[in-house]
């Protein structure tokens, strides 16, 4: 698997196999670090990522330089739309619509709009349970400061 | 092909080498000549002196006094910041100022297990979860120190890292590190004076002192649970307390289940269910809660340690 690693990350994967190594890849933790590990050692001695070719920079400097610059942009006039009367019209509809959505009991489910909500932590609620650990059995003169939570949700990354 | 992946592996190698220059991880008998070294000097040397305790933002100071008083270890401990706190320990017997707001029943085993007492009496545990290696040598509080890191030997702990001094091996400084070796909390001496005359007069109490229960801790085993059935898939934790305690300024009560694997605690809180604690997993900084439903329970686990560790613990918790 290292070798199909070391092929992926100098393009010399066939593009009908790409999928397969990347699924495989994705299989194992282990194989995920060592992508990461050889990146991070190619960084490390300055080998250019092949994604982007070696004289991408000069290419992009030269580019931007024949960029012509702009002084003094003038506005453009717009003309009179011929769509404006349909644009009334949507409106009209649009509020009409509105209203009678508001009108209507939501179709989704109540416990669907429940969980679209971001988890709200109250850390105030979490303090107290911090006290009790860290007074557990090593701390029992831990200052009430150390209570003080600021938990948000899910792992730290 | 291959040729190439061993080049990646000898360039991986030596970036490895450049970053860690001094880590010589020890062979397990170096180890444990170490930690117990470190163990008994904070229980035989006589050292007076204050240091800092840091979690997060805050930071709270101590003066700490450490005599052997006809062969019987005495400590007192103050705290300077906010409201006066201290602590007594004659020995065995401990007494506090103010009094603990609940019934404080301390455990013989672990009341003089305060920093700089950090390490288990049985160091050979901790050598389960952790290698030891010698990171490299500072000067600290004036003295000259050798740096050490307890390195997780899975991924269910953090590092930890202490200072060690050269002349009398006490802990002069504790860093217990997050998963990108951030600072999650440390307690180091900021003044120290080891060996010597210390003044009696820095023993004695200075608010009116209480005395707190000390009772000889059960050996505890989970399998003994009659309400739960407990099976931790994480190796190298031990219970080593388990409580009816009601929660700091709550009136509820929670059945409260310590872990330790020598050098980091984990909590799990069993009580009835309680909506105000989000379900699933939560975090500050390093330290992860994991919060699930059992029947009418509520589980939450929480310590200094990665998020797979709480949850793991959380899950472990099955109703008999």
């Amino acid at each position: 698997m290292s070798e199909k690693i070391s092929a992926l990350m100098d393009y010399e994967v066939a593009p009908q196999d790409i999928a397969a190594v990347v699924d495989q890849l994705l299989a194992s933790a282990e194989q995920q670090a060592q992508w990461h590990r050889w990146h991070l050692a190619r960084d490390v001695i300055g080998q250019p990522h092949l994604a982007m070719s070696p004289d991408f920079m000069q290419k992009f400097a030269a580019k931007l330089a024949q960029e012509p610059v702009v002084i003094a942009p003038h506005r453009l006039r717009p003309r009179p739309s011929q769509w404006m009367p349909l644009a009334a019209f949507a409106s009209v509809v649009f509020v009409g619509l509105l209203a009678w959505q508001l009108t209507l009991p939501s179709a989704l489910p109540v416990d669907v709009l429940a969980q679209q909500k971001p988890v709200e932590i109250k850390s105030a609620e979490i303090s107290p349970y911090l006290a009790a650990h860290r007074d557990g059995f090593s701390n029992p003169l831990a200052s009430e400061q150390f209570a003080q939570a600021h938990f948000e949700a899910g792992e730290q990354h | 092909m291959v040729a190439k992946v061993y080049c990646r592996m000898v360039v991986l190698l030596g970036c490895l080498c450049a970053f860690s220059a001094q880590a010589m991880p020890l062979d397990k008998g170096e180890a444990q000549r170490v930690l117990a070294r470190s163990a008994s000097a904070a229980e035989a040397v006589v050292y007076a002196g204050s240091y800092i305790y840091q979690s997060g933002e805050n930071i709270a100071n101590y003066k700490i006094s450490h005599a052997i008083e006809n062969g019987v270890a005495a400590e007192h401990r103050e705290l300077l910041d906010g409201e006066p706190r201290e602590y007594l320990r004659v020995g065995d017997k401990v007494s506090m100022y103010p009094t603990p707001g609940y019934a404080l029943q301390l455990d013989r085993r672990y009341t003089s297990k305060l920093f700089p007492n950090h390490l288990p009496d049985n160091v050979s545990e901790l050598l389960q979860s952790y290698g030891l290696s010698k990171v490299g040598r500072e000067r600290v509080v004036g003295r000259e120190a050798t740096i050490y890191q307890l390195d997780p030997l899975d991924a269910y702990r953090y590092p930890q890292r202490f200072w060690v001094d050269d002349e009398s091996g006490l802990i002069l400084k504790w860093l217990m590190m997050g998963m990108r070796q951030e600072m999650v909390q440390s307690f180091s001496f900021t003044q120290i004076q080891v060996g010597g005359k210390i003044d009696r007069k820095l023993l004695k109490p200075i608010h009116p002192l209480r005395s707190v229960q000390v009772n000889d801790g059960a050996v505890l085993d989970v399998a003994d649970d009659k309400k739960w059935r407990i099976k931790p898939t994480v190796p190298g934790f031990k219970l080593i307390k388990k409580s009816t305690r009601s929660l700091p300024h709550k009136s509820r009560e929670v059945v409260h289940y310590l872990y330790s694997d020598g050098a980091v605690t984990l909590s799990v809180f069993v009580e009835p269910m309680n909506a105000n604690i989000p379900l699933g997993l939560a975090h500050q900084g390093a330290i992860h809660l994991y919060a699930r439903q059992v029947d009418q329970y509520l589980l939450s686990c929480l310590g200094e340690v990665p998020a797979v560790t709480v949850e793991r613990f959380a899950k472990a918790y099955t109703l008999r």
